[in-house]
C-alpha cells in the first residue's frame, strides 16, 4: 500500500483515512483498531512533530524545607568552629539571608530582649506565613532548651566523673 | 525467531488475508490452528441480547460495545492510590528530562520528578479500554520490553494472557520485513503494548517508530526520559520498579482477559 509507512508524517489514524479513502484500502482490508480508534481517539493526536503545551517544572517545597535549611546551616557553622555557642544561632541567620532566606524571630517574652525586625522574604503563599511566623518563634525557645539540656548533662557527666 | 514466545500466527494463503467473513474460511483452518485461531473481521461484533419481551413478543436488543463509554467496565480495574502505591509517580532526574513529556510531570523535588498521578490515571484508563476492545475483536497483542529486570514477568503475563511477547533483541525487519524475516506470510500484531519505550542504550525502541509505520496503534508506558509522540495511547509512568511494571501487567492482562471472556458470552449466545 502506497504511502503508509511514513512515520512522522500524521498519525496511523490519518494515513489510514487517507488510503480509505483513496480507494488503497479496500473495505475488508480496513485493519480492526480503525472502528475503536474512530470511537476512542487519544486524548493527544499521536504525530511526530507534535509539540507539548509549554509547562514549567514545578519545585516541590515544603514548609519544613525552611527548617531543614537552618538546622543544616546551623551545623555547617559549628562544624567549622568559627563562633561561639551564643553567636551560632545569630550567625545563621545572617548566612541564610546572604542566601536569600530572612527570618524574623520573635522572642520568648521572658527573655526581654530587643528583636531585630526584618521582612520575611518568603517563598510560599502569603496564608502559610502565619504559621511559618508561629513556628519560627518556637524554634528559638527550643534551640535554647536543647543547648541548656547540653549543658546540664555535660555538667551531670562531669560530676559523675 | 529467536525470542518470539508462540511465534506470529501463519496464514496458509493470501486469500485468507484478504478474507473478513467469519462464516467462510474460519472453521475450515481451525482444525490445522487451533490455538492460533484469530478473526480478522474489522467489522464491529454486535451482540444479540434476545431478554426483553415487548408485548409478549421477544424483540432482540443489538447492544454495539463500542457505543458504551467504558463497556469493559475499565475504570474498575484500579484507583490512583494503587498507582501510587506501586510508585507509578517516580520519574528520573531532571536532566534527563524529555521535553514532551512536561506536560505530565507534576513537579519536581530536589531534582528528582514526580509524574501526576491524575493524567496517569486517565491515560491509562483510555489505553485499558483500548486494549480490552482489541481483544474483544480477537486480536493479537504484542508485549515488547528491552528492561532485563522485567522481561521475565512480562513475557508471563503475556502467557497467561494467551498473547505474545517480544523480550529480546529487535532484529531489524520483523514488522518492516516481516515475510523475508519469517520465511512466510505472517500477520503482523494488532496492538503492541510497550513496558519500556527505551532500549537497552536509552534510545527509543525501533518497534515504536516500526509500529506506526506498519499503522499499528501501540499503548506505551512512557517515563519521564521516553518520547510519547510516536505512541498512540501513551501512559505516563514510572517504567523501572519492578512493583509498577507488575501493576501495569496486571492490569493489561485483566483488560485482555475481560475482552476475551465477553467475546465468549457473545460467541455463546450465537
Amino acid at each position: 500500500m502506497a504511502g503508509a509507512r511514513l512515520e512522522k508524517l500524521g498519525t496511523i489514524f490519518s494515513r489510514a483515512t487517507g488510503l480509505i479513502r483513496s480507494g488503497a484500502m479496500k473495505e475488508e482490508d480496513i485493519p480492526m483498531w480503525y472502528n475503536i480508534y474512530k470511537h476512542f481517539p487519544p486524548e493527544n493526536e499521536p504525530y511526530f512533530a507534535r509539540k507539548p503545551k509549554p509547562r514549567e517544572i514545578v519545585q516541590i517545597l515544603y514548609l519544613e524545607d525552611v527548617i531543614r535549611a537552618f538546622v543544616t546551616k546551623y551545623q555547617e557553622l559549628e562544624k567549622s568552629g568559627n563562633f561561639l555557642e551564643d553567636q551560632l544561632f545569630k550567625a545563621t541567620e545572617e548566612a541564610l539571608s546572604l542566601e536569600g532566606i530572612s527570618f524574623d524571630i520573635k522572642q520568648p517574652q521572658i527573655k526581654q530582649k530587643a528583636t531585630a525586625q526584618t521582612r520575611i522574604e518568603d517563598i510560599m503563599a502569603e496564608s502559610s506565613e502565619r504559621i511559618l511566623e508561629s513556628a519560627k518563634s518556637t524554634l528559638a525557645e527550643e534551640f535554647q532548651a536543647a543547648r541548656d539540656k547540653q549543658k546540664s548533662n555535660k555538667q551531670n557527666v562531669d560530676s559523675e566523673t | 525467531m529467536s525470542g518470539i514466545v508462540r511465534s506470529v500466527c501463519i496464514k496458509c494463503t493470501e486469500q485468507l488475508l484478504k478474507s473478513t467473513t467469519v462464516s467462510n474460511f474460519s472453521y475450515q483452518w481451525t482444525s490445522l490452528f487451533s490455538p492460533l485461531h484469530r478473526r480478522l473481521s474489522a467489522e464491529t461484533q454486535l451482540i444479540t441480547d434476545p431478554v426483553e419481551k415487548h408485548e409478549g413478543v421477544q424483540q432482540p436488543v443489538v447492544i454495539d460495545p463500542l457505543k458504551h463509554p467504558d463497556f469493559f467496565e475499565v475504570h474498575k480495574l484500579f484507583t490512583v492510590k494503587d498507582l501510587f502505591d506501586a510508585r507509578v509517580h517516580l520519574g528520573h532526574k531532571e536532566g534527563t528530562l524529555d521535553e514532551n513529556m512536561k506536560p505530565f510531570i507534576f513537579g519536581s523535588r530536589l531534582g528528582n520528578l514526580v509524574i501526576d498521578l491524575d493524567q496517569t490515571a486517565f491515560y491509562l484508563r483510555q489505553a485499558l479500554n483500548f486494549i480490552a476492545h482489541i481483544a474483544y475483536c480477537d486480536g493479537i497483542i504484542l508485549f515488547v520490553t528491552r528492561h532485563r529486570q522485567t522481561s521475565q514477568f512480562v513475557e508471563k503475563t503475556a502467557k497467561e494472557c494467551g498473547e505474545f511477547a517480544h523480550t529480546r533483541y529487535w532484529r531489524g525487519g520483523i514488522f518492516t520485513n516481516a515475510n523475508m524475516q519469517f520465511g512466510t506470510i505472517t500477520r503482523l500484531p494488532d496492538l503492541v503494548i510497550f513496558l519500556n519505550t527505551l532500549n537497552n542504550v536509552f534510545e527509543p525502541h525501533v518497534a515504536v517508530r516500526d509500529s506506526a509505520k506498519m499503522l499499528i496503534p501501540t499503548v506505551g508506558i512512557v517515563d519521564t526520559n521516553c518520547n510519547p509522540n510516536l505512541i498512540t495511547y501513551p501512559v505516563p509512568g514510572n517504567d523501572d520498579t519492578p512493583c509498577a511494571v507488575e501493576l501495569y501487567c496486571k492490569l493489561f492482562k485483566q483488560a485482555i482477559l475481560k475482552g476475551k471472556s465477553k467475546r465468549k458470552v457473545m460467541e455463546q449466545e450465537e
